[in-house]
């Protein structure tokens, strides 16, 4: 088991920059989640950690060992595909079995390391049938199987859950997670599924076009995004955003105002911001705009559709700048469609983002600042103690 | 429903059930022509005494006796034909795989390549023969004169029995490129996310060639074992061409003797058993190989017994 350090890796395709120096620092039995849109690079990252991709620059080391050089089979890690890529004309104990047995491995080694991956996956009955014959989810667990059957340093999962259907995925996620704390190994996980990568994560890093846009833990990227890019990306329904204009007035404090707005609002922020002025935005997530009455309300607007989903309503409210907001009320409010409604952005809630779209960090609750705190300390070493 | 539109109905029924066959007429109508017919007509052929010109007479079954009993050129050009495909076969298949498996490498030019290994494949078999003539002539073929540079005499290649079936192989496998084709097309359809995996596991190269692609391209290979066989037994152009059967009827094919039955001794009853003798050979190894494929060939559709669908 070991850690990953990723420097300044560049990947090309032709003349097209698709990594464009990545650092990452991954420790020892982490789980780490590359979360991104598509085309942002997180497959091809993990590609070149693999092996499987050649890299133009930059160097990947796996317990301090440099690897970027080694070809894939001596890199000592393994990866689940995400269309499992098992071998169709052999039956699952030869899938598992395949690749030790062409290295040299004795039969009763091979024997023991297949009988306890398929107890560990519970695919014991299965081992004598062919992929055909197989669900999804268990032609996923042969794919993690002969994964952990090699005993790898490093585990690299390419989007592994997402020919499953709906409920499967839900049932694999946790049993991803159990045999991550099972194992202790350290694994990489590719997904654009912001839950997968909220639920199984111990850190996410968060790719736009080639670059990290946040290397953190989840709620760390939901509470504290530090650019407009992390912040829209993650959350659903999405973050909304209004152009303001800020000011700095006081040491850590921002105000902000649009037109029409009325009032101003005065975030906290971490640290001191000086000399801030000119135009900025502000971000809000929809379940933090308050409906409330006239003479509390920032803004005002008018109802264009409400989406019922039992415990909420998702509220789409259109500004009188012409711009739609999603708010989230609670199940039963009742606003309509052609009503007029009147928001609240609270304070605490508001993101302020300069115009280069950086995040001024802006201060945390002590409930949220401790809930984050604890999962940074939660992390892959620290979990695996608990387990042994 | 009054009986006006029922009959409406009836007759649409009818239509609809009629327009496919209509659709599917004309290959109907080629296949009792120009296939079941003949076929049916050369089994009847087969039981007479049927020259071309004069009196047919039925004569039963004499036609397969004296074939197989009195008649050595039968056994002769049908072991020609055997020892020519115990080459050809082979040779097709192995070297059609190989030619697939390299143009199937991501390099440049390999649509080139591809281009210049098919295009024998295309060129008429009269123009093929002509060219190989000249690469065989003892005198002035390029081939003797490229062994010579190399300090090797070459023999007679077409005129020396123990080269001439040889020498014949070689020409047929000029052809091969319409293996290859097939063999390509089922390379590049084998994901290849399976040999990513195999690369990952540390599977070396000969082992992803023997334990990946061959069993995932098994029914192409089978396809072309199955229609190897068949282009062996139906060798005719070539050696009647380059050869005319000689030297000492050494690539006398067993077309080649059907052929001088029917159109050189004019016995066409004759020549008809034959087809039919060489039918039934076809027939019994294409259906051997076919009982044999269930060892070795793998088909990504097939459900062996005993599969559950629950999760």
């Amino acid at each position: 088991m070991a850690g990953v350090k990723i420097d300044g890796l560049e990947k090309k395709f032709g003349s097209l920059r698709v990594l464009k120096g990545i650092d990452l620092d991954i420790r020892d039995g982490e789980f780490v989640s590359f979360l991104g849109p598509s085309g942002c690079g997180k497959t091809t990252l993990l590609r070149s950690i693999a092996g499987l991709e050649e890299i133009d620059e930059g160097q990947v080391v796996l317990g301090g060992q440099p690897i970027s050089k080694l070809p894939p089979a001596k890199r000592d890690i393994a990866m689940v595909f995400q269309n499992y890529a098992l071998y169709p004309h052999m039956n699952v104990y030869k899938n598992l079995s395949f690749g030790l047995s062409l290295n040299g491995v004795p039969k009763a080694q091979i024997d023991e390391r297949v009988q306890n991956a398929a107890r560990i996956l519970q695919i014991t009955e299965l081992l004598k049938r062919r992929p055909k014959q197989l669900s999804g989810g268990q032609r996923q667990r042969v794919a993690i199987g002969r994964a952990i059957v090699r005993d790898p340093k490093l585990f690299l999962l390419d989007e592994p859950l997402s020919n499953l259907d709906a409920g499967l995925r839900v049932t694999m996620r946790v049993e991803l997670a159990n045999l991550h704390k099972r194992l202790g190994v350290t694994m990489i996980y590719v997904t654009h599924d912001q839950v997968e990568a909220m639920t199984l994560s111990d850190r996410v890093v968060v790719l736009d076009q080639g670059k990290v846009a946040q290397f953190g833990t989840p709620l760390e990227l939901f509470y504290a995004p530090r650019n407009l890019f992390v912040a829209s990306f993650i959350g659903s329904p999405k973050m909304n955003f209004l152009d303001v204009s800020a000011k700095s007035s006081g040491e850590k404090e921002l105000t902000v105002s649009a037109a029409g707005m009325s009032g101003e609002i005065k975030v906290a922020l971490e640290g001191a911001a000086k000399d801030v002025v000119g135009p900025h935005t502000l971000g809000i997530r929809p379940d933090n705009i308050e409906l409330v009455a006239q003479d509390e309300a920032h803004m005002n607007g008018q109802v264009l559709l409400v989406e019922r989903l039992g415990t909420e309503s998702q509220v789409h409210i259109k500004l009188e700048n012409g711009q739609t907001f999603v708010a989230i009320a609670r199940g039963t409010h009742p606003a309509a469609t052609g009503d007029g409604v009147y928001l609240k952005f609270p304070a605490q809630h508001c993101h302020i983002f300069n115009g280069e779209g950086q995040a001024y960090p802006r201060e945390l609750d002590a409930e949220t600042r401790s809930l984050i705190d604890r999962q940074k300390s939660l992390h892959g070493a620290a979990q695996r103690g608990e387990e042994k | 429903m009054s009986g006006v539109q029922d009959r409406q109905y009836q007759r649409q029924k009818f239509v609809d059930k009629l327009t496919p066959y209509l659709f599917i007429s004309p290959w109907i109508l080629g296949f009792f022509f120009f296939t079941l017919g003949p076929l049916v007509f050369s089994f009847v052929m087969s039981f007479y005494d049927w020259p071309v010109v004069g009196e047919r007479e039925f004569i039963g079954t004499q036609n397969y006796e004296v074939m197989l009993t009195q008649d050595p050129l039968f056994w002769d050009s049908l072991w020609v034909t055997i020892k020519f495909g115990l080459f050809f076969v082979p040779f097709n298949i192995i070297l059609g795989l190989l030619l697939a498996v390299l143009l199937n490498q991501r390099v440049i030019g390999s649509g080139i390549f591809r281009t210049i290994f098919y295009l024998p494949s295309v060129i008429s078999g009269v123009a093929l023969v002509t060219i190989w003539a000249w690469i065989y002539s003892h005198e002035y073929g390029i081939l003797n004169f490229l062994l010579g540079l190399a300090g090797i005499d070459g023999p007679n290649w077409l005129g020396d029995p123990n080269w001439a079936l040889l020498a014949i192989v070689i020409a047929s496998l000029w052809g091969l490129g319409g293996t290859m084709l097939i063999l390509l097309t089922g390379l590049q359809s084998i994901p290849k996310e399976l040999y990513e995996a195999a690369k990952m596991s540390g599977v070396p190269a000969w082992a992803r060639l023997i334990f990946i692609t061959i069993p995932m391209l098994s029914p192409m290979i089978l396809f072309t074992f199955i229609t190897s066989i068949i282009a062996a037994f139906q060798q005719l152009t070539i050696a009647l061409l380059l050869t005319g059967g000689g030297p000492l009827e050494s690539t006398y094919f067993f077309a080649m003797y059907i052929y001088d039955n029917a159109f050189k001794h004019f016995e066409m009853g004759y020549a008809a058993a034959n087809s039919w003798v060489m039918f039934l050979i076809i027939l019994a190894l294409s259906m051997m190989v076919m009982k044999s494929s269930s060892a070795w060939v793998y088909y990504e559709g097939e459900m062996k017994k005993g599969g559950n669908k629950d999760a």
